[in-house]
């Protein structure tokens, strides 16, 4: 297991190379000059000149690169083009919305999620089952910014019920109405995806031999479904959710531009939209590190879950 | 012929209903010059924010043009990026993923890296990245969306490879002295259809998504040309006086996602009975 998780990790750090490289690559080849673009009409010969020296721009590509990466390491992943800022300190101040927001997100799925899944196969082929599983399939089809402008639109506007933008206020508490509205529409497509996966496992796992022992040792079916059967059926669910919360990630960043949350999805748009590429590069390689990270999570907690996935 | 198809209908109803409800939407698209009540880009300012009506359908929007002949318009743009940036994607994902599984040892192991770099960006998040800082317009999403789509299709392809090239015919075929490129494409690649068609069908759902949330963020196809997102977004700046504007997109992307999901579902439990539980 040990051996595993540290294999896993260099895994993900040698992903983690590459997909700055990648960023860097993406953001450094794009076509025209990104000092020219931010100058716009203040354009001079040596205010560009100064403007490349501070961003080290006038070094060859591969000693940017090299720059690029070497800083990373000492924590140093530059200044915004436009702020001047440091774009760690600008992400961290962001940070906690997103966060609050996925956390939130994937609550909502769970127990909204999980628990359907399970009542949908324990009366599998029903009318129940039918209805729940068409939800499901349902609220996977609706994209996640047309669910938000519908939950706007009759929740925010039509009944007044909850804030329409922003995060609200200091604490907890008063970021609470601003919060339910992006999590429901973040949430939905995993709640669904759980349900369809939960029903199929609890499903498959139901007809195996140790829930028939189970049973056929007189356990009460409660304990059956919830001890023997759901344990077992959460293996790939666990799989599915990690997997769905780095798709939350990812969706968070359209999300947050409805609800104009200003979370990391909202000032890295904002950031695309100011040509500001340190800030870009930065954002994004702090999604990929969240991606890689909730996979290797998600492949370690296999082993904690099923007892028979020995990986040394 | 006709035999097999009820069979089909009755085991799979909602995977044939969801088939027929997409074909109806490719006729929708091939034929919106001849459906679309209006022209997308006629605009009447006296006209804007109208209700739903006899003259309107479905109402019209911001600058008076004609929000059903612009859904209906958008089909177009919609089904086009699904199915040309899904092809784009698979054949990428292909290659590298039946490459990987066949060859093994470093090769498998430098195109899986790669693969895993790629699986490191929430996709939308590359689409959008690609589209940002390369332009946007119908051929940049279409690239963008699939060259972001391929690493999860060459995950699939190299997964299904890996349990195929262990077969005794491929054996043979080597034996027999068949080059790898012979192999690959004779051999493994129709024995790995399975997979790759429903991931195929599930990703065209995936783009059109792509598109109108790339479209909605303004970084899709650039206005006027109809597309759903684009009317989206024009329907969430005036969702307090016209909620008709979001509504017929957001119903149009719905339905479309909704039967191409049931369609791909379908399709996979008819290709693996093992599989639909």
């Amino acid at each position: 297991m040990k051996v595993y998780a540290v294999k896993r990790l260099l895994q993900g750090f040698v992903t983690v190379i590459g997909a700055m490289t990648v960023v860097f690559l993406i953001v450094r080849l794009v076509p025209g000059d990104p000092v020219s673009t931010l100058l716009g009409d203040y354009y001079t010969e040596d205010a560009a000149a100064v403007l490349r020296a501070e961003f080290g721009l006038d070094y060859p590509i591969y000693v940017q690169y090299f720059n690029y990466l070497t800083d990373s390491f000492r924590g140093d992943f530059g200044r915004s083009f436009v702020t001047g800022r440091p774009v760690y300190n600008t992400l961290v101040e962001a940070f906690p919305f997103t966060m609050e927001l996925a956390v939130a997100s994937l609550v909502f799925a769970l127990t909204i999620g999980v628990p359907v899944g399970v009542v949908a196969a324990l009366h599998r082929n029903t009318w129940i089952d039918m209805l729940t599983m068409t939800f499901a399939i349902a609220f996977i089809s609706i994209p996640g910014f047309y669910l938000a402008v519908l939950l706007l639109q009759y929740f925010s506007i039509g009944f007044g019920w909850f804030p329409v933008t922003g995060v609200g206020g200091p604490d907890f508490i008063g970021r609470l109405p601003h919060l339910v509205l992006p999590a429901v529409a973040l949430g939905a497509p995993t709640a669904a995806i759980s349900a369809r996966m939960t029903r199929s496992s609890v499903v498959e796992v139901m007809g195996e031999d140790y829930v028939r022992t189970a049973r056929s040792k007189g356990l009460h079916e409660r304990i059956v479904v919830f001890k023997h059967a759901l344990r077992n059926a959460m293996i790939p669910v666990v799989a599915i959710i990690g997997l769905s919360v780095a798709v939350r990630f990812g969706g968070s960043v359209i999300i947050e531009t409805v609800f104009a949350r200003r979370g990391i999805g909202y000032l890295l748009i904002q950031s695309i939209y100011d040509r500001d590429f340190v800030q870009v590069q930065f954002g994004i390689l702090f999604y990929a590190c969240v991606l890689v990270l909730v996979n290797i999570i998600c492949d370690l907690s296999y082993a904690i879950l099923d007892p028979r996935i020995r990986y040394n | 012929m006709w035999k097999e198809t009820r069979k089909i209908f009755r085991q799979h109803t909602a995977g044939a209903v969801a088939f027929c409800v997409v074909l109806a939407i490719v006729l929708v698209a091939l034929f919106a010059p001849y459906i679309a009540p209006r022209d997308p880009y006629e605009y009447d300012v006296m006209r804007r924010f109208e209700a739903p009506s006899g003259d309107y359908l479905a109402g019209t929007d911001n600058m008076g043009r004609c929000v059903l002949s612009r859904a209906i318009w958008g089909t177009r743009v919609s089904l086009q990026v699904g199915l040309t940036a899904s092809l784009i994607g698979a054949f990428m994902g292909l290659v590298m993923g039946v490459v990987a599984g066949y060859s093994g040892s470093t090769v498998e192991a430098i195109l899986m890296r790669i693969v895993d770099v790629g699986l490191s960006f929430p996709f939308i998040l590359l689409a959008i990245l690609i589209t940002a800082f390369f332009g946007g317009g119908l051929t940049n999403v279409m690239i963008a969306v699939g060259i972001a789509r391929a690493p999860r299709m060459a995950r699939i392809a190299h997964a299904a490879t890996r349990q195929v090239r262990e077969n005794e015919y491929i054996e043979a075929s080597r034996a027999v002295g068949a080059n790898h490129i012979r192999i690959m494409s004779r051999h493994i690649l129709p024995n790995i259809t399975a997979p790759v068609i429903v991931r195929f069908t599930l990703d065209v759902a995936i783009a059109i998504l792509a598109e109108s949330s790339l479209s909605f963020l303004g970084m899709g196809i650039t206005p006027p040309t109809p597309t759903w997102g684009g009317i989206i977004a024009v329907g969430r700046e005036h969702l307090r006086r016209a909620p008709w504007i979001a509504s017929t997109a957001g119903a149009a992307i719905f339905a479309t996602v909704l039967s191409i999901n049931i369609l791909g579902d379908g399709v996979r439990d008819y290709l693996d009975p093992k599989v639909g539980v």
